[in-house]
């Protein structure tokens, strides 16, 4: 009874435990890994006693990556959300954005992690993000470079561009 | 390093990338370039692209018309600060066609000498088409893409023969399709494309009766099906039809 006169105190957050593919746990709010569509449609099946997650395509590093990600959208959709209610100006969208464009400019390899990772978690706005950014990368490079770039067999027969 | 993407990934992003990065880089592995020639990606490549207009301006004006010197400027309409791209055309017609019509980047270029001699083509991957000489004189051209069989189909509009010329893509013989208008307008406007029909609108005199009657239709051809329609506009309206007419 006492909670409904105070509402500012909330239930303990339930958590679930991903593990890595070198056997790393990492302890998330249960909304974060939710981000996750494959983790979403497993949800329902699990037990309330096992929420343990084994990520055997993810490596730790990549791991905290995309926990990081998704504890920003999290937030962020709830205090644009907030703002939205008590029709106070916000310019989270924008902000997001900024911390998104900033939060892929990584190395190449990183963001292929990053990109695998997404995939295999079919998580779909870091996808589109990291998608997006391969796409910006290829812009205004030659067939060599982007070979070079993304460690790609030359195995094309001609290349009429070539002379150019 | 581990890099390769599985396919479908670079699908995604291929389709990310701009059509004149994209002829560029087909020959990075065959791989891509069998992604990238791919009918169903080029259908949805084009389906998420930016619309482009053309934007024909006359450069030099001479007093026969046919030394006039055009720009053809293409104009992204969803960048805010209009960054404009000339087109180029192929050396061999540099200043020897105008733009009549263009569709989903494809542009159909008449010679201005050979009169009924007509081109597809494409100014990002510069390919170039000469069109198979038509039967008739047409005063009206236009390129449509027919979905029903993926393929882009010319029409043009022969009023003294009352036919509608149709080549479709891959084909060399134009087709015939019978309109039911009169003869010889008096004006027509150019062809649009309103969903999957070709419109224009026509003006004609009618001197039978003892008072010179103009008469107003809108006359359409169905771009997959190919059929003719002729709607008669009512007089009531017709001050509408001046005002088309004006433009």
């Amino acid at each position: 009874m006492k909670d409904s006169f105070n509402p500012s105190i909330e239930p303990p957050k339930k958590t679930v435990t991903l593990v890595s593919s070198d056997g790393y746990d990492f302890e998330v709010e249960e909304e974060v890994a939710l981000e996750s569509q494959v983790i979403k449609d497993g949800f329902e099946d699990k037990a309330v006693d096992d929420r343990e997650y084994l990520l055997f395509n993810v490596h730790s590093d990549t791991l905290e990556l995309i926990i990081k990600y998704c504890e920003k959208h999290v937030s962020s959709r709830k205090s644009i959300s907030a703002a939205a209610a008590s029709s106070s100006s916000s310019n989270g969208e924008e902000a997001l954005k900024e911390w998104d464009e900033h939060f892929i400019s990584v190395d190449t390899n990183t963001l292929y992690d990053i990109l695998m990772a997404a995939d295999y978690l079919n998580i779909k706005s870091l996808l589109d993000l990291a998608i997006q950014k391969v796409a910006d990368t290829i812009h205004g490079r030659s067939p060599e470079q982007i070979r070079k770039k993304f460690n790609i067999e030359n195995d094309s027969i001609i290349d009429p561009w070539a002379s150019e | 390093m581990a890099t390769y993407f599985p396919e479908e990934v670079i699908s995604q992003i291929l389709l990310r990338v701009h059509a004149r990065d994209l002829i560029r880089i087909k020959t990075v592995c065959k791989l891509w370039h069998s992604l990238i020639s791919n009918l169903n990606f080029v259908n949805a490549h084009l389906a998420r692209s930016h619309p482009e207009i053309i934007l024909t301006t006359c450069r030099y004006h001479s007093s026969e018309g046919r030394e006039d010197i055009y720009d053809y400027i293409s104009i992204d309409m969803q960048e805010n600060d209009l960054p404009s791209k000339i087109f180029q055309f192929p050396a061999s017609l540099h200043n020897k066609v105008y733009l009549i019509h263009s569709c989903n980047g494809l542009t159909l270029l008449q010679d201005r000498d050979d009169f009924p001699r007509l081109y597809i083509y494409n100014p990002v991957t510069r390919e170039c088409n000469t069109l198979s000489p038509t039967q008739y004189k047409c005063h009206q051209w236009a390129l449509a893409y027919d979905d029903s069989i993926r393929k882009y189909k010319v029409f043009g509009i022969a009023s003294e023969k009352k036919v509608c010329l149709v080549l479709t893509q891959g084909e060399n013989l134009w087709k015939e399709v019978r309109t039911i208008e009169d003869p010889f307008p008096v004006l027509r406007s150019n062809p649009v494309l309103v969903e999957k029909e070709l419109c224009w609108f026509s003006r004609y005199m009618d001197s039978l009766n003892e008072n010179i009657q103009r008469l107003y239709y809108v006359n359409s051809i169905d771009v997959a099906t190919e059929e003719f329609r002729n709607i008669k506009i009512p007089p009531s309206i017709t001050k509408l039809c001046h005002q088309l007419s004006a433009e």
